[in-house]
């Protein structure tokens, strides 16, 4: 039979595997050859194409096929984005579907749907955009009006834009209404978005009903139904005071604890990126509500900026809301000082009786003050400063805590610094998770000094801890932390074991360690290990240890002295028939043995890259010596060197 | 808990669950019809090519389960084909096109894209007429034609 016989979705999933170099003399094979290739070859447009204009034109042409567009605008003189425009083909008219007259479709030119954006929640049509994914990055004063492109890109599933922006010398170049976006218009006008991912930009309010401004009244309220009617007509007016409701109304719904306004709309978004922009001008549970198909979010908070619109979200009360309205989350991302809280405490129980008076306080977010039985002034505990507060009271019996996303699959928090070794120690509670990155990107840290229990900093024997505790772990990346030997070396007592290592003729003693539960699973690994001495004892422990991780792929060593007994171990790791990069050795000794450089280089088939970053002079040299014994077995290419930026 | 699986020549096989939901339609045909020990009728797919398709699921029972993501849709490497797989793959053409198009019936993403892999490298390095004449296909280009398409496109050609 004939390659006729496979269906056409089929034989573009072929091509899609053929290499670049490979598709060029696929293009003259047939005609429908032909156009599945055109279709490869002009399905990603990126920046580079936009430079050369002969090529842009080529692109321009087969518009039709073009489904990832990635931009980066560097400077601020060349935006790029008349280009945009021509590739979007924002000049042709739209073609738009109105309610209520379902099959007659009315042409409307992209004017009048700028002015009709702010009352009209645009409904999605076809206008024969089949765009999947844009990445738009840079400086903005020119991006065409959001609403007038929108339309345009009904089709996308990925929507990332970080705009940048402009140095304050050139104010004079206008603002634009893209800085002030009204995310429900970008929701309701993208219905197969996926991904979001909108960092630098200012949001509107999110329009909400009075009921559900109500709704959130009574939420603020919960966990206060056991104070008496007093008190809570006290909380009521307090409340009142900073939502936008009478006390009336305010009492009223305190009476049905029950009530929740569930939003009628919910929105397909599985992925949402965001900075500490988003936590000003948005609710956030207005916003969140409506996302319970939300598997991933990451939050960016730029460090040491104040962005100048008073205190941030409280964490705790971020995480909150996370908790109760997206159930489904597996991905929790945050880079910059943002404090992660993983668990939250249950909310205040029964117990916590008493005569509590409130006073109002004027700062946006801030809850009233309570007074506990003995007169001493407690915070709720939906607030970071309330859970602080409680907990040093050590008190842990009536506060216990509970993991707040329970599906959690990834934690990735590098140069986050917020996470102590107590978080650490509570990770196994999370039944799926499988990958963590906690890497410090420094050895400087700006830590938040919280007069607060929680200050354990995380230690390379919190590392070892993790990978000792959780069975199903994929993908560590603690680069930053040093594993010692007193982390990881096994206190049973028992004798050391014997064993047959390639550098010596004789069996040798091997030291005992704490095993790995992780090890049939872990997949990647960037960690670094420190040992006293150059003994094979421990040293060779450690690489039995990495050798029993048959499914690892990368490897990475930072600042290890474990690379300086590479010859008594290299033995025991070149049965990881899957390895594919080791990154990073001591940067001060990359490559200590050659013959063990050998060894690996021929029998890791799997092996594509060894990488080094390193200034250092002595280094280079022998960097040079590495490179011919790899000329020499045919693998230059495994060598990549790059520079330390530590 | 064991499944039947029927092919078209009326074979029947019997595998274990966890190996036959390796395929999303079977898994959905079995979340359907409930706990049931009626065989499940694969009307398109023979039992040479089912044979080889249990195969694989065997041997791939434990890996974790792909996610799908619609959005992204990579271009995919050939290069990275594992060593069981390259050997089970060595099979005539007939029977390479075969397992693809039943991985494609019976929604096994990682069988199609070795699959689709291997024929990748089938076309690894060839000149256009050898591809057509490995696969079978008539040119159905005129010489202007295919002069006109080479050149709108050489910008591809030295990458």
């Amino acid at each position: 039979m004939s390659i006729q016989r496979l269906p056409v979705e089929v034989l573009g999933h072929v091509i899609r595997c053929v290499a670049y170099n490979d598709l060029f003399r696929c293009l003259t094979v047939c005609r429908l050859w032909s156009e599945l290739v055109q279709a490869q070859l002009y399905r990603c447009c990126v920046s580079a194409v936009l430079d050369h204009p002969q090529l842009f034109e080529k692109f321009i042409r087969n518009r039709h096929h073009v489904r990832h567009i990635t931009l980066q605008t560097i400077s601020t003189f060349d935006s790029k984005m008349d280009q945009l425009t021509q590739l979007l083909d924002l000049s042709r008219p739209v073609k738009q579907i109105q309610s209520g007259n379902a099959g007659a479709a009315v042409e409307v030119s992209a004017q009048s749907v700028i002015t009709a954006a702010s009352t009209l929640s645009l409904q999605p049509q076809d206008n024969g955009s089949a765009i999947k994914s844009m990445l738009v990055e840079g400086y903005f004063y020119d991006f065409p009006s959001l609403y007038e492109f929108l339309p345009r890109v009904a089709s996308l599933t990925r929507l990332e834009i970080s705009f940048v922006k402009p140095f304050s010398n050139l104010e004079q170049i206008p603002a634009t209404d893209v800085e002030h976006l009204q995310l429900k218009t970008i929701l309701d006008s993208l219905p197969n978005l996926q991904h979001l991912s909108l960092l630098g930009f200012q949001f509107q309010q999110w329009p909400t009903s009075p009921e559900e401004q109500e709704s959130e009244l009574v939420r603020k309220c919960a966990g206060f139904d056991h104070l008496n009617t007093h008190s809570q007509k006290a909380i009521a007016n307090s409340i009142a005071t900073t939502a936008v409701v009478s006390p009336a109304v305010a009492g009223q719904s305190l009476g049905v604890y029950k009530h929740e306004y569930i939003p009628r709309e919910s929105y397909k978004l599985k992925s949402l990126r965001h900075d500490d922009t988003l936590l000003h001008g948005v609710s956030i549970e207005a916003l969140l509500s409506r996302l319970p198909n939300l598997e991933q979010i990451y939050v960016t908070t730029p460090s040491g900026t104040s962005s100048g619109h008073g205190a941030r979200m409280d964490p705790l009360q971020y995480t909150r809301i996370l908790q109760r309205n997206c159930p489904k989350i597996k991905d929790f991302k945050a880079s910059g000082p943002w404090r992660i809280c993983l668990f939250v405490p249950k909310l205040i129980p029964a117990r916590q009786e008493g005569h509590i008076t409130a006073s109002t306080t004027k700062t946006w977010g801030k809850m009233s003050t309570y007074y506990g039985p003995s007169g001493v002034p407690i915070e709720p505990l939906n607030t970071w400063a309330g859970y602080k507060d409680l907990v040093e009271k050590e008190d842990d019996s009536i506060y216990p805590e509970v993991p707040a996303l329970p599906l959690l699959e990834c934690l990735e928090c590098p140069g986050n610094d917020t996470l102590s070794s107590e978080d650490v120690g509570q990770f196994h509670r999370f039944k799926n998770l499988v990958e963590i990155d906690i890497s410090r990107l420094s050895s400087y840290t700006l830590r938040e000094t919280l007069p607060y229990r929680h200050t354990t900093p995380i230690t390379g024997k919190d590392v070892q801890r993790i990978l000792e505790d959780i069975p199903r772990l994929r993908v560590l990346t603690a680069s930053g932390f040093v594993i010692s030997w007193e982390d990881i070396e096994s206190d049973d007592g028992e004798e050391d074991e014997i064993s047959q290592v390639a550098s010596s003729d004789r069996p040798v003693k091997v030291a005992r360690i704490r095993r790995w539960s992780c090890e049939k699973t872990l997949e990647a690994l960037s960690i670094g290990f420190r040992l006293p001495s150059c003994s094979i004892r421990q040293n060779r422990a450690i690489w039995e240890q990495i050798g029993r991780c048959k499914r690892l792929e990368f490897l990475g060593l930072y600042g290890s002295s474990l690379v300086m007994s590479l010859e008594h171990g290299v033995d025991a790791i070149l049965e990881l028939q899957r390895l594919e990069e080791i990154r990073n050795w001591n940067s001060l000794f990359p490559f200590p043995n050659l013959p063990a450089l050998e060894a690996l280089a021929t029998r890791c088939r799997a092996l594509k890259s060894i990488r080094i970053e390193t200034v250092n002079s002595r280094a280079v040299r022998q960097c040079r010596e590495a490179k011919e014994v790899l000329e020499r077995v045919g693998r230059r290419e495994l060598w990549k060197v790059g520079v330390d930026i530590n | 808990m064991t499944i039947t699986l029927t092919s078209l020549d009326n074979l029947e096989f019997k595998v274990d669950k966890d190996v036959a939901e390796r395929s999303v339609l079977i898994k959905n045909m079995i979340e359907d019809v409930g706990e049931s020990d009626s065989p499940i009728p694969l009307p398109n797919v023979t039992s040479a090519v089912l044979k080889k398709v249990i195969e694989y699921c065997e041997h791939h029972r434990h890996d974790p389960v792909p996610v799908q993501d619609e959005s992204d849709d990579p271009r995919k490497r050939s290069n990275d084909i594992e060593e069981w797989d390259m050997k089970f793959m060595q099979v005539d053409q007939e029977m390479l096109f075969e397992i693809i198009l039943a991985a494609n019936y019976l929604d096994i993403k990682p069988l199609l894209d070795v699959g689709c892999k291997t024929v990748a490298n089938i076309i690894k390095g060839k000149t256009p007429e050898e591809i057509r004449k490995v696969f079978n296909i008539v040119n159905d280009f005129t010489p202007e034609e295919e002069a006109q398409i080479r050149k709108e496109n050489e910008w591809a050609e030295d990458r």
